[in-house]
């Protein structure tokens, strides 16, 4: 073998053994991000706070609408629904609803990846939370949700049905970890 | 004022039964008349 | 002669008297105030009419116990009894008020901040007056259980509809008596406003800090285990949040609606420098599918019907089979109060208020509140 060939065959050894990673390189997720709720709750602000730990680019706004979008590369949803937060931010579920499919829409047009991030556990599920949970979950590109949430199986079983990754982890503190390798 | 109207008219009614348990002549209404006093009472004495 | 008719009179009469007399001595005991032991760190009781003296001598003027280190720090209100059919409300501030040290800055406990609703029971709810809790001697503490909102002895009638002042919000005319509906209150208003008002002025004339407003809700209502916090208090409330999920316990964060008025959380925010917590926990004998209504519900938070419900898998909310006994219902306010004091701390060090002595969750929920009561 020349020495021409030899150097041929280790490169493309090492790209076979880099091409997983490369790939996966691929996978990764772009910033800036824009970190909107579904169902108004202020756990939106937690995960704002989680992603300003992971020093990610990100800026979270409550009431995000198609507008907001420009420039974005990734749309981080925290769904669960608050009637507080409703009543703070002065529109009814159905304004909510809208709104929040009005974004996934969008953001399917511009080819902007969705992650729903759901932190807010067994209170935040059920009732009138499931289906700002189920609208962006299923819209998903990934899912990150805490343990709690998942009792029953729920997004589960969405990210079974759709083939979207899902990371569980066991408390909100945990989620800025795999919220952060998204992006890294 | 309105408070005191109240008063009155509780106070009121408080005779009208009253009068109504002393005059009655059949015991079960007699008892059902003082059942019915118990509230009124009450009322006027700001207990309830 | 007495006429037959004139002698059963006389002795339907005395039947009612007797059960009158009854009925206003049970009455009557719901207007005697509990007893109370504060601990050896108690500096000053004070008086709710300290602030407001047109009400001084009412049922609305409650004791303010001060507990103040002489280190200069920050000022915490504890404010419990704002609902008076919330009992974790009152036991928790009673808890504290017997327990608690304070090394920097100063703490002011109400135990009762609507006396008033405390001397009665909602009308048709079926609640009993009292629920005893054994103390640490093994001795029963009696404790009163209110109504929700102040004695229509003190405030009648009720309007048909209640418009809030100053914002002019109306809700239904019961709510007039709500003092959670009541803020900022004001001097010439109805009695709860006046309560109200007399709050209002505590906080400003205290410059309270940090306030914390504990409370109670049915298992069904949405925000039951949350964190109420005012805008300015974000920071702190997540950071609290977070804090108290590593402990395994979890707290849902709430901002208080901007366009809601009457409640602590927003004007005592909005109209002071206080930065203004409301605590909530989820209190079955407060929820419509209750069962059984008795003191037993109170302190042990069995319902067999939300029991029940989960098991037909109708319940759509949270519910533990094991029950929400007061232990625990307490325990997460006063832990809460910890948690959210000790994040207040992180950016406030010059106001910083630095708590001693006060059992955790799990001090509580292992040995029972009554451990901790004098």
């Amino acid at each position: 073998m020349t020495t021409t060939k030899r150097i041929l065959t280790a490169t493309l050894a090492i790209l076979v053994m880099l091409a997983p990673l490369l790939v996966r390189a691929e996978d990764k997720l772009e910033q800036p991000i824009l970190i909107s709720s579904a169902g108004q709750s202020a756990d939106m602000k937690l995960v704002g706070m989680l992603a300003k730990k992971q020093e990610l680019d990100a800026k979270a706004v409550n009431m995000a609408t198609v507008a907001d979008l420009e420039g974005i590369k990734t749309l981080i949803f925290v769904p669960g629904f608050s009637s507080k937060g409703l009543g703070a931010a002065g529109v009814s579920q159905k304004d909510e609803t809208d709104r929040v499919a009005k974004l996934v829409d969008a953001a399917k047009e511009k080819g902007i990846p969705i992650v729903t991030v759901h932190i807010g556990g067994m209170a935040r599920r059920k009732g009138q939370s499931d289906s700002f949970n189920k609208l962006v979950a299923e819209a998903s590109k990934t899912i990150i949700i805490v343990k709690q949430g998942d009792e029953d199986g729920f997004f589960t079983d969405i990210a079974k049905a759709k083939e979207i990754p899902l990371e569980s982890v066991d408390k909100i503190a945990d989620v800025a970890e795999p919220l952060g390798k998204l992006f890294k | 004022m309105l408070f005191w109207i109240y008063i009155v008219i509780t106070l009121f009614i408080t005779v009208v039964i009253v009068t109504e348990l002393f005059t009655e002549k059949d015991w079960k209404k007699q008892i059902a008349l003082a059942m019915l006093l118990l509230p009124f009472v009450l009322r006027v004495l700001l207990i309830k | 002669m007495i006429k037959k008719h004139h002698i059963t009179a006389l002795l339907a009469f005395a039947w009612a008297a007797i059960f009158g007399v009854v009925a206003s001595l049970d009455f009557a005991a719901m207007h005697k105030s509990e007893e109370i032991f504060p601990s050896p760190a108690l500096t000053k009781v004070g008086h709710l009419s300290d602030y407001f003296e047109p009400i001084r001598g009412s049922e609305g003027d409650v004791e303010v116990y001060y507990f103040d280190s002489g280190v200069p720090g920050g000022t915490a209100l504890i404010l419990g009894g704002t609902h008076p059919n919330e009992a974790a409300s009152n036991i928790a501030a009673t808890l504290i008020a017997e327990n608690i040290g304070v090394t920097t800055g100063r703490v002011l406990v109400v135990l009762r901040a609507c006396n008033s609703g405390a001397t009665c029971t909602d009308p048709f709810e079926a609640y009993p007056q009292f629920f005893t809790i054994k103390n640490r001697n093994g001795k029963d503490r009696k404790f009163r259980f209110g109504s929700r909102v102040a004695n229509p002895l003190h405030q009648w009638p009720d309007p048909l509809v209640y418009t809030h002042f100053p914002s002019g919000q109306r809700l239904s005319g019961f709510e007039s008596r709500n003092l959670n509906r009541s803020y900022p209150g004001r001097p010439d208003g109805t009695f709860t406003e006046k309560i109200g008002y007399a709050i209002m002025q505590m906080i400003e004339q205290e410059n309270i800090d940090i306030s914390f407003d504990l409370h109670e809700a049915a298992p069904e209502i949405p925000i039951i285990n949350a964190i109420v916090y005012h805008e300015k208090g974000e920071d702190i409330a997540l950071n609290a949040v977070l804090e108290l999920e590593m402990m395994g316990l979890n707290y849902s964060p709430e901002l208080s609606p901007d366009n809601f008025r009457g409640l602590s959380h927003r004007e005592w925010g909005d109209r002071s420098r206080t930065i203004p917590f409301l605590m909530e926990v989820s209190n079955p004998i407060q929820g419509r599918l209750r069962g059984k209504t008795n003191a037993d519900l109170i302190t042990k938070g069995v319902s067999n019907s939300y029991k029940l419900a989960l098991e037909s898998g109708a319940l759509r909310i949270e519910y533990d089979p094991e029950g929400e006994p007061l232990d625990r219902r307490v325990a997460r306010h006063v832990q809460g109060i910890i948690t959210l004091i000790e994040a207040y701390n992180v950016d406030h060090k010059k106001k910083a208020i630095r708590l001693v002595n006060l059992p955790d969750y799990h001090d509580i929920v292992d040995n029972g509140i009554g451990f901790y009561l004098h």
